[in-house]
Formats: C-alpha cells, structure tokens, sequence
C-alpha cells in the first residue's frame, strides 16, 4: 500500500473529545432537541440534514445522531472517550481536501451545539479513523504510511506540526490515529 | 484502482459475483432512466435494498415540512423514492446462525456503510440503516465473501427461514431442526418456484409445540419437530401447519399434516410455493398471503391440492442430499474458566436468574444476551465474535424477541463470560422478562410508522429494569409495533401496542392502542384484540395499572391470559379509561410529541387551539360511538357469540363511515343509504384510502354489508372485528386529512 493509495482512502472520521460536562452521558438527553433544533434552524452550511437517530439504549458507541447526506454526526462513547464524533459518508476529492472538509465541518458543528449543551472540548484533540479497510486496512505498515499522509494533509489544511501516532489496538478496527493539533480547533 | 471486486474475486461464488454484477448494472440502467422505477424498485427489495422514511424527500422537522433536496435532484430508485435518501439493509440469516467471522464482517459494514449499528428483527435477522444504495453492491460482495446473502431477504420472496435458537440444546424438543431450517433456505434461495409471489412469504421451524421460539403459529408455513415409529424405526419429520399471519388482520395458522416425513420437507414446501404462485392474489396486496388462499379453498381442498401438486414433481436428489452430513451440534471443548475475579455479585446472580438457561447436555448453559431494542454496535459484534470463539462453538444466534442467544457456555465459564458481556456492555439483566420489550422501527426508519414504538419500547424498559417485580409481572412479554401491521408481533404479546393516532381539536396526538388477550406461549397460540387508543404519553401509567390489577386480583398461579378472560375486557377497558384523556395542548404539551422525539407530532396538520375549551365535532362523537360498537362485538367474541361479534362490529362499521358523512353534512340513517353514500364521497373519491394500504380498509366495510346476513364461525368473525378496528382508524385518519 504506497502512500498515493492511502489518498484514496474514504470515510474519514474525527473525534473531538468532550471534557466537560463529566461524564459526559447527562448531555445526551438534552443532545436529541438540541440536534432537531439545529435542523428546524438549518444551523449547518452545505449539510442537507435528514433526521436525528437516537441511541440512547446502548451502552457503548454513538449515542445520538444527526444524519445529513454528505455526514453523520454524533455524541459518541466509543473507545472510552465521550466526543463529538463526525463521520464523512459522501465527501470527495483527496485526503488532504476532505480532511480540510472535515475539520471545518467538525469545529461548525462543535460551535453550533457548545453552548446550548454547555459542553467544554479538548480542543488541540482529535481521534482520527480511516473507515476504509479498502484503502486503509489496519496493518501496521499501512499504519506507519498513513500517518505520514495524514500529517501531510493536516499540514495541507492549516495544521502544520501536528503529532500523529498511530493506535496501538484490536487490527479488526478500522486504522485510527490520536493526533495532537498545534493550534486548537476550537476554544 | 482497487475495488471490492477484484479484492474479492475468488471469495464469492461466481453466481453471486454475476448478480451482484448485474444488480449494479441494473443500478447504472435506472440512473440512466433506461430502467422503470417500479421495475427497480422490486429488484432492489429481492436484493435486500429497502426502503426508508423520509426518501420521498419530505420530511416535517416540527416545525415547517421541508423538501429534502438530494444532489441526485429527481433520480429515484422506486416510485416517490429519491436515489440519494438513506435506505435500509436487510441480510438472510437463516435460522440466526451467525459465526464469528460474520460478526467481524457485519461490523465493518455497520461502520463503513451504515450508522454503525446493527439491528437484530423479529425474523433472526440483520438490517442496517442510513446506507446509500450506491454502497450496497460492495456491501453484498462482503457479506457474500463470508457467506451471507441478502437475496430475497425483501420484497414478494420468501423472507428469512426462522428456527428455535436453542435448537439442539433444548431439554423440550423432539430434534434438532437447524439443518431443515438451512436445507430449506438454501433450496429455495433464488429458485424458480418463488420468483413470481404476489406477496412476502414467511416459514418457520419450530422444535417442539409448546414454547414460543418460532411461532408456527404466525407463518405462512410452520413446522413443529415430531417424530413417529415406522417398521420399528424412529422417523424424523413435521407437524406442518399452513395460512398463518399476523399483519393488519391476524390469521392463526391451520394443521395441513400431522407428519412430514424429513424426505418430504423439501418437495412439500415446493409443491406449496408453486400453489402459491398459481393461486395467489397478484393485484391486490391486501389479500395476496398465503393464508388468503387456504381460505378460499378450505384446509381440506388445499390440502389435496397440495398433494396433487406434489406428485407432479420430478425427483431431485437435493431433498434428502442436505441431511447426509449432518452430525448434531457437537459439544465444543471448553476449558473450565477460571471464576477469580470475575465475580461481579448480586449482578452476576440476577443475570444468571434472567439471562441464563440450563442445556439439555448436563455441565453446558445457553446465555441470553439482551439486547436493547435489538441493537448493538460494531465494537460490540466484535465482542461477541471474540466470546463465541473462546467459549462457544464459534457461532451464536440470533432470536425472534432481537436477542442473541449463546449455546455451549461450559457452567464453569459461567462468571468469566459474564465480565467479558459486562466490558462490552452486553451483560443486561432481564432477557425474556418485561423489560426486555420487542420493538419494530416504527417512525424511526419505518415509512408506515405511525407512533414511536422504539421511544416507547426505550421508555418502558428503561422502567421495569429500573423495578424490583413481582415475578408473575416480570415474566410477562411486551411488544410494540409502530402501526397496525404487527412487524412487532404486538398480537402474540400478553401486552402490545400499535401505533395509532387521535386528531383531537385541531391538532394530531400520537397514541398507541392497547392490545391484550394474546399468547407466546405454543407458538403463538393466541391473538390479542385492542381495547382502547391511549394517548403515548400515557402508556407507561396505564400500563402500571393493567400490571397492578392484575398483581392485587389474580386468582393463584393465574397467568395473565386467563386472567384477562376471567375479569373481561370490559374491565380492564374501564380501568384505563382515566389514561385515555388528553389534556389540551395549552394545559400539557407533551402529549403533542412522541417518545424520544421532542418535535411536536404532525405539526402541519395544527390549526390554532381553543383556550376555552374543547371543540367535539359530530365527527368525533359518531367515532367514538363506533368505538363502543367495536368494544361491544370484542366482548360477544370473547363469550363465544360469533354471530353477535360480527354484526357489532359491521354496525361499529357503519358508525364510524356515518361520523365521516356528518363531517359531510350528510344526515343518514339506514345501512344502505350509509353504504352507498359513502362509497360515493369516500370511495370513488378515494378521500378514505390510505396512503399506502390504498382501498384496503374501505373494502372492510363492502364485505361486511354484502356478508351481513351470513353466518359467521368464530374465525371469520374475530377478523370482521380486527376489521372494524381497523376500519375505524382508517376513519380517524380519514377525519384527520378532511
Ligand atoms: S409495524 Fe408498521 S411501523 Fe412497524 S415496521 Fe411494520 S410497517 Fe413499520
């Protein structure tokens, strides 16, 4: 797998973790009105945003949802770690212009919702995943060359500097990242 | 450019490969235009590609309606079906068998394609949401490559092949029915026999007669495990049981043969399908299952017609070549689990109560993993693929209620297995009780939701697990379904519910109608009837009231079906009438949203409110009058009257169609002249067809006047009632669009 390849990887996710309120799992009742408000109030630009999905009941994983064509948005558990989880489904161009995509999509939905949840972020955070065991497989040489690329296209999107490790974990997962920002995303 | 295709070739059979192939070149020839709408849309469903709410590009957000504009503009993939809205898909599991690498596979597909959950049906099934149809050939050469199809998992085919989960390790059955339920489903996958159904079509194995685990009882076709002496020797075979069905208007399946002989399995089912093709109602959908047909011939012509059709084919060694290999589920080598540690203490003993049954095979235990409204995650499959390889047989099961089921736990893995469920979140307590609630999509996904029966299904557990019960409580099965049409199986429930809804004052109230005198038991042995419309809100409380009643006045040991025959409807009907009234949107907003969806329900449908008072129109009055008609012919039913039961309920008929000619201004008085006039404002208009079950329930109505001075039996005077409840909800939704 070169690294022109990982460039086509697909569904990219990112994950910005939330560190207040703590835990984090007394935000998701108020998460279901707050994400049909931002519907009724068409609060996100370019998202044709469909429905609200509500998870409540699981233990794990993503809690609530906003599904929009091009996104999905969540409060997720995953991984031990309540966040703001985004989930590109139809976005296209390279990595580096669907990372780029992605972090300004994130931070917009950060914004809209952090008030109304009264949510604090770890702002210079991010969980990074590459849903595509297509162009992704979790590997560990793919892992070593993802990274690079992946360091290369934050670069390519206004976060140059940025650490990115690879995660050291179950190989059946899709190929994630913790990335340290130099300049935080959000405040 | 690397694809799934040429990463997987090799892996799927090439058959599959080619279908697969050619559905996505059916998918180019529909964008194109080049291929008919309706065309697509059935060979979309045979693939297991559904349909889901909102794609008709509308969707009211609580405040306003709004068009949904897809990038794809007007391309559709069925009629009123935008190409780009989030569709569901379906798989085939039959019987529920799943082993561990499927598991891993299914939640990959869950988080590349879908919303990273997977949902277990009411059929053993998997189905995923939010998926683009754009992904679904890949998504079907994954599954492929691991085995899994979702051929004919939709659309007028035969539906996934249910089997008791704890087959072959039940102390009750006669056998094993887990390869006949494999045999059958891989003989009929694809066959020309059940390419031209006008209607799904639904079978079932069943293990023995007296447990619920496949619910003979419901199907199309229903085997239940027997086995009989011949020359000295025990022969395998089936009670078979044909015409089942729950839906709008439920069917209690009919005996067609005290044994099948095991060889005969396979050319029986086929020699049923080929009738079912022949004689099937194609046009109309209201009357195209099976159980259509057995009427209309009468069990003991269908059943001579089945043997006439059996002896017309021709021999084919795959009825008998399926049984050859096979050997009983062997016992896998478990090495005693070590409990150090892992004991978590009173949580551990209540989930064992609940959660954990004895094996037939002494040392060995089935674990119930309870699922919440049938889902899991993809991290969670994984979990379970890692159990069923350290523990298992390396498979685990899929159940009716959306549970998985875990056979061959060693007693002494017992503890260890339990810490393991509890890291992944998968150790809930309550399998099989009250609080372990059996739910469809309903208006979460489901186009024909009508209430939140995920809300209320999410609602009510999260309640009774929260309570310490009464064990004759705890032990009772609630079920929800999100309209009339039962994907819940709300009429085999002691308690169900299906969502209805009130128009009351010039807004819309989402309510679920309680439905009580069903059985689990023996398969689905008994139907329920509703007894009232409650307003959602209300449920949880009027369902506490039925529960305490019958806590304080059961006669000892009563279950609580005969406790409801004992006290009567009427009784039960009387106790929650306090639940049934809604406060005006002024007083309790609340009301005006359903469970887990705080948008205030059907908003375009409000006018302005009176603060004074409430407003009954003669509409709603004439409905409730054929409200009491309807109750009045439940109660005649319930004693036995078949003839009483059917004319109640032609008359709560004829109330409800006259209320809607009030609100025509219409003054009418005999039968007649109410049947003719509102075929003339309400049927030729079509004003009174449902947007989907079309003139369904209008007919109701013209079959019970043309049938009103024959007499019933007992059978097709329960359905006149199931009828007339339906008819008067069509009314209400009637009233509603007026
Ligand atoms: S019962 Fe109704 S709401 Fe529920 S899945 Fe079936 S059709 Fe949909």
């Amino acid at each position: 797998m070169s690294h022109l390849e990982i460039e086509h990887a697909k569904r990219l996710c990112l994950k910005l973790p939330i560190i207040e309120p703590s835990p984090a799992a007394s935000i998701t009742d108020g998460a279901i009105a707050v994400f049909h408000q931002l519907i009724q109030r068409q609060a996100l630009d370019k998202e044709l945003m469909i429905d609200v999905v509500d998870y409540r009941h699981l233990a794990q994983g993503s809690q609530v949802l906003l599904i929009c064509h091009h996104s999905h948005y969540a409060l997720d558990f995953a991984d031990g770690v309540a966040g703001l989880l985004y989930r590109d489904r139809r976005a296209q161009g390279s990595l580096s212009e669907r990372l780029s995509l992605g972090l300004s999509r994130l931070k917009a939905m950060a914004e809209a919702i952090i008030e109304p949840l009264a949510l604090g972020f770890a702002g210079d955070r991010l969980l990074l995943r590459l849903e595509d065991r297509l162009w992704a497989p979790n590997r560990s040489e793919v892992a070593q060359q993802a990274q690079t690329v992946i360091a290369r296209a934050l670069e390519a999107a206004g976060h140059p500097d940025s650490a990115v490790v690879a995660l050291e974990e179950d190989r059946r997962r899709a190929l994630g990242f913790s990335v340290k920002l130099q300049r935080a995303l959000i405040v | 450019m690397a694809t799934w295709k040429s990463a997987l070739a090799g892996a799927i059979s090439e058959p599959l490969a080619e279908e697969i192939d050619g559905f996505e070149t059916q998918m180019i020839l529909r964008r194109q235009g080049a291929l008919d709408e309706a065309v697509f849309a059935e060979l979309r469903l045979r693939r297991g590609v559904y349909g889901q709410r909102y794609d008709n590009g509308r969707r009211h957000d609580g405040l306003v309606s709004r068009s949904l504009d897809f990038p794809s503009g007007e391309t559709t993939k069925g009629p009123g079906t935008y190409w780009d809205a989030p569709g569901m898909m379906r798989l085939k599991i039959p019987g529920g068998l799943l082993s561990a690498e499927q598991l891993e596979v299914l939640a990959e597909l869950a988080e590349e394609y879908a919303d990273g959950v997977l949902h277990v049906t009411t059929r053993q099934d998997i189905q995923f949401h939010f998926v683009h149809i754009e992904d679904t050939p890949d998504l079907m050469r994954r599954l492929g490559a691991v085995g899994i199809s979702t051929r004919e998992a939709c659309g007028n085919s035969v539906r996934n092949i249910t089997a008791c989960p704890i087959s072959g390790v039940c102390a009750d059955e006669a056998f094993d029915v887990t390869p006949y339920a494999q045999g059958l489903n891989a003989y009929l996958l694809g066959h020309q026999a059940v390419q031209d159904f006008g209607r799904k079509f639904k079978i079932s194995f069943s293990g023995c007669g007296g447990s619920a685990c496949a619910l003979a009882n419901i199907h199309d076709i229903g085997f239940v495990a027997a086995t009989r002496e011949v020359d000295g020797q025990t022969r395998r075979g089936f009670r078979a049981y044909v015409g089942g069905g729950l839906g709008a208007v439920p069917h209690s399946a009919q005996l067609l043969s005290e044994f099948v002989d095991e060889q005969e399995l396979l050319p029986l089912t086929h020699a049923i399908c080929l009738l079912f093709a022949e004689h099937g109602e194609k046009r109309n959908r209201a009357r195209a299952r099976l159980k259509f047909v057995v009427a209309k011939f009468g069990i003991d012509r269908f059943r001579e017609m089945v043997a006439e059709k059996r002896q017309t084919l021709a021999d084919d060694p795959r009825w008998s070549t399926y049984l050859a290999p096979f050997v009983e589920q062997p016992v896998a080598s478990q090495a005693p689990g070590a409990a150090s540690g892992a004991s978590r203490g009173t949580a551990l003993s209540h989930w064992q109560q609940t959660n954990v049954r004895r094996q037939r095979q002494s040392g060995y235990s089935t674990v119930t993993v309870a699922l919440p409204l049938g889902d899991f995650t993809g991290d969670q499959s994984r979990a379970l693929a890692d159990i069923a390889r350290s523990y298992l047989d390396g498979t685990v099961r899929l159940t009716v209620e959306q549970n998985i089921v875990l056979r061959w736990v060693s007693d002494a893995d017992l503890a260890t297995l339990y810490a393991q469920l509890a890291d992944a979140g998968l150790a809930q307590p309550g399998a099989e009780t009250i609080a372990d609630i059996t739910s469809c999509p309903g208006t979460d996904t489901c186009k024909l939701g009508i209430s939140s029966s995920r809300g209320l299904a999410a609602e009510l557990r999260s309640r009774y697990l929260a309570r310490t019960l009464d064990p004759a409580i705890a032990a009772l099965r609630v079920k929800v379904s999100g309209c009339f049409n039962s994907c819940g199986q709300h009429h085999i429930a002691d308690i169900g519910f299906y969502g209805v809804s009130r128009k009351l004052n010039g807004y819309t109230v989402p309510h679920f109608q309680l439905v009580i005198g069903g059985k689990w038991a023996e398969n689905g042995g008994a139907y329920g009837l509703a007894i009232g419309a409650i307003p959602s809100k209300n449920v949880p409380h009027a369902l506490s009231m039925v529960l305490d009643h019958y806590a304080t006045a059961r006669a000892e040991q009563e279950s609580f079906h005969d406790f409801v025959r004992r006290v009567g409807k009427a009784e039960l009907k009387t106790l929650i009438a306090p639940t049934t009234v809604v406060p005006s949107y002024f007083e309790d907003r609340s009301f005006y949203s359903d469970w887990g969806d705080p948008r205030e329900y059907t908003t375009g449908d409000m006018g302005q409110g009176e603060c004074a008072g409430e407003v009954i129109s003669p509409v709603q009055f004439g409905l409730a009058e054929s409200e009491k008609e309807a109750f009045s012919a439940q109660l005649a039913l319930d004693a036995g009257q078949a003839e009483q039961a059917a004319q109640a309920a032609y008359r709560a008929m004829l109330a409800a169609a006259n209320a809607l000619l009030r609100g025509k201004q219409l003054i009418v008085e005999e039968a007649e002249q109410i049947v003719d006039n509102f075929r003339r404002l309400f049927i030729d208009t079509e004003l009174f067809f449902d947007p989907y079950a079309g003139g369904k329930f209008a007919n109701y109505l013209l079959t019970a006047h043309d049938a009103r001075d024959e007499l019933p039996s007992l059978d097709s005077a329960r359905r006149r009632v199931e009828e007339a409840q339906l008819f008067i909800e069509a009314a209400h939704a009637c009233h509603g669009r007026m």
